[in-house]
């Protein structure tokens, strides 16, 4: 099952939103538990939705994809609809089979989102059981 | 016994994933098993499965010999001239922790330093980490040299003060594959009075053991990694050692008297055998025994001196592959971590294994040494006698066409 089909290669070569904020209003720090690659990920969020949003790190293509292309989904789209992305939504923005063993490769970016808009709602962050679910 | 072609000897190197041929290149994790192997785990629990020890009955017998005879052939395999220095665990790693909890408990004070190196897989690290903080030890590290081997540059400087009480180091990292010098190490240990442990984990499955040469005070190795099931491993601890440390886990089968307010411990090695051992994985690992004996090391060695000389020589040929260790087959195994230039190694480890090949990505729970090598993962290809120069040429095929996808 080959699941580097040409938008995961075309994102893992070409990402989209790969940089810092200059003064983002949350930066959230991912760990990828399977195999310790780390992401950064920089929200700006405002008027109820995101603005902005920009991503460092270094992973495999998995994941690397799942962040820019979660970020081109996400980026001026309100916090409500926002709320509903979840490991469905992402496996479907992926486009490919993810694997029981890649599941937190193309999580970490879905991770990442959902305790950015949990820090700036104030709210307890959540952890990799609630995102595997 | 002659073994002309050894992979017949092995079932799973039959198999077949999505029409691919079965390529296993994760050995450093766990080695594959031979039908005799199999063939005798099987017919124990047939033909004479009873608990060891204190049995009144003939089955007894035939398990107590059975269990009593494989620890007389790994005390043989290893050269260690009693069979009771021969301690039964369930993997290396709780060898490693028995020493700690047990030695490590007893005989180091506050103070005292432990020399480990940076190399070290993580069950040669935690246990010393673990006892570290109770006991307020502490832990000092070797560095590794360009070659991949333990780098003694700082020696002078980490014994000044004359703290190190003991030395655990690992014989082969797991990461890099080459051979550190065992010469060397007993005799660092021996100029300032220190025990040693040798983790042989990655070391007993290519190259002959020999405690009494080597005159060391512990030494680990598993029994899944050398043709073995899994679910047994082995402490050589030298009688005297034995004999002083407390015990470790306590229940029926280490015990000598049992009162109320306490106990007195069996003799060595029952001692440190609480409970009813891995009976079955003890008749397994004396059927890996034999057949690596059958097989002789002499053949061991020449079939893997070829591979890892092969498999050096074609990696080295990609100019998108860094490979890490500078070190050449005889010293270095057939067992290679690379990287590979804009590819992340899960992606190498995922691609490869679509075509039937299996290695290993990741930090190899050796955190240590990826901070050491700079990076987070690598990916490893680790072989072992049954592997072919075939399949040598087909993972360097697949390598190229997977750079070639990603550039």
């Amino acid at each position: 099952m080959d699941i580097y089909a040409a938008n995961i290669l075309d994102h893992y070569k070409n990402p989209r939103n790969q940089g810092e904020l200059p003064d983002p209003g949350v930066r959230i720090k991912v760990i990828n538990p399977s195999c310790g690659d780390q992401m950064t990920v920089d929200f700006l969020i405002a008027d109820g939705e995101v603005k902005d949003m920009k991503f460092q790190g270094n992973g495999c293509a998995i994941s690397q994809a799942a962040i820019s292309i979660l970020s081109e989904e996400v980026i001026g789209r309100p916090l409500a609809e926002i709320d509903s992305i979840d490991k469905k939504a992402m496996f479907a923005m992926l486009g490919v089979p993810i694997s029981e063993r890649r599941s937190k490769c193309a999580l970490m970016a879905v991770l990442a989102l959902k305790n950015a808009v949990k820090k700036f709602r104030g709210q307890p962050e959540i952890g990799w059981l609630e995102v595997l679910a | 016994m002659k073994h002309v072609n050894v992979r017949k000897d092995f079932p799973i190197l039959n198999l077949e994933e999505n029409g691919k041929k079965l390529i296993y290149f994760d050995n450093a994790a766990t080695s594959q098993k031979p039908e005799t192997v199999l063939r005798a785990m099987d017919s124990y629990y047939r033909v004479a499965n009873a608990n060891i020890n204190r049995g009144a009955h003939f089955l007894a017998d035939k398990a107590n010999n059975a269990y009593c005879e494989a620890r007389k052939k790994v005390a043989d395999f290893i050269g260690a001239e009693r069979k009771e220095e021969i301690v039964f665990t369930k993997n290396a790693t709780e060898a490693i922790n028995l020493v700690a909890e047990t030695y490590g408990r007893y005989f180091l004070r506050p103070g005292d330093a432990v020399l480990l190196s940076k190399m070290e897989h993580h069950s040669n690290l935690i246990p010393w980490l673990k006892l570290a903080a109770e006991k307020k030890l502490e832990i000092r590290y070797l560095n590794t040299d360009k070659s991949g081997r333990l780098c003694w540059k700082n020696w002078p400087d980490l014994i000044r003060d004359g703290k190190i009480k003991l030395l655990a180091l690992t014989a082969i990292s797991n990461v890099l594959g080459v051979k550190n010098d065992l010469n060397l190490i007993r005799e660092k240990a021996g100029d300032i009075g220190a025990a040693l442990l040798l983790d042989a984990s990655q070391w007993a499955p290519h190259f002959p053991v020999d405690v009494k040469e080597w005159d060391v005070d512990f030494l680990v190795f598993t029994g899944h990694k050398m043709c073995g099931p899994t679910g047994i491993g082995v402490l050589y601890g030298k009688r005297n050692h034995l004999e002083a440390m407390p015990v470790f886990l306590g229940g029926g089968g280490m015990v000598g008297e049992v009162g109320p307010n306490g106990f007195t411990a069996a003799a060595i090695p029952e001692k440190f055998e609480a409970g009813t051992p891995p009976i079955a994985e003890a008749v397994g690992l004396a059927a890996a025994v034999d057949y690596l004996t059958a097989l002789g090391w002499d053949k061991i060695r020449v079939t893997e001196e070829k591979s890892a000389a092969l498999l050096l020589r074609e990696l080295k040929k990609l100019p998108f592959l860094k490979i890490f260790g500078a070190a050449e087959a005889p010293d270095r195994l057939a067992l290679v971590s690379f990287a590979m230039d804009g590819v992340h190694p899960h992606d190498i480890a995922e691609l490869l294994s679509n075509e039937g090949i299996c290695v290993r990505s990741g930090a190899h729970c050796a955190h240590p040494l990826m901070e050491e090598l700079q990076v987070g993962a690598t990916t490893r290809a680790s072989l072992y006698f049954y592997n072919t120069e075939t399949e040598i040429y087909t993972f360097i095929e697949i390598l190229s066409k997977i750079h070639h996808r990603f550039h």
